[in-house]
């Protein structure tokens, strides 16, 4: 994510590792649901 | 030690921290265990690959120098918040609903009764009276003055 270790990302945002990863992977999935027409 | 299996659920939650490869081994071991026979999961992590091949190759417009300017244009344009003339209407209603509840509560019970209107009457007449006669002109008048013409005045009546 823009360079950043998800360590890096927890300690930028004050979040726990654990928030970081689920975070990113429902924003990861929202957009691949978004880009979907674009993918098939 | 074999082990648990993973269901669909938990592998496609972990499938962005796996592609990061930020899963711990035992986690990594499971999914790869999975994916090798689970289509949909399979399927799901190419989607994922591709989204974000796709998101890489788009252009990174760079922030302005005072980016809220234009973040605030696009918030109102999409009406997600209101200009303040907007928000300020609500209580402009209230404000006026005030005025209207205490203007109209003065109307209603302020002292009215006649005889309040007629002693000002003779009070201001027994004033001026008092002013004006030749023989309590001598000076400013005093209060006894005032309020024996007051008396006089008002025996009249």
């Amino acid at each position: 994510m823009e360079g950043l270790s998800y360590e890096e990302v927890a300690e930028a945002t004050g979040a726990n590792l654990g928030t970081v990863k689920s975070r990113l992977a429902r924003a990861r999935a929202q957009v691949m649901r978004w880009l979907k027409g674009y993918l098939e | 030690m074999r082990e648990p299996g993973m269901d669909c659920r938990s592998c496609q939650s972990l499938l962005s921290a796996y592609v990061d490869d930020q899963l711990v081994a035992t986690d990594a071991r499971r999914l790869h265990v999975h994916l090798s026979g689970c289509s949909d999961c399979s399927a799901e992590l190419n989607l994922l690959l591709g989204t974000l091949q796709l998101l890489r190759s788009l252009p990174r417009p760079r922030p302005t120098a005072d980016p809220w300017e234009a973040i605030a244009f696009t918030l109102r344009r999409e009406g997600l918040v209101r200009p303040w003339y907007r928000r300020a209407r609500p209580l402009g209603v209230a404000a006026a609903a005030a005025v209207v509840i205490v203007a109209g509560s003065y109307v209603i019970w302020r002292p009215t009764s006649q005889s309040a209107s007629l002693e000002a009457y003779w009070r201001q007449h027994a004033i001026f009276a008092a002013q004006e006669a030749p023989a309590l002109s001598t000076g400013a008048p005093s209060l006894d003055a005032i309020e024996a013409t007051y008396q006089l005045e008002g025996d009249d009546r």
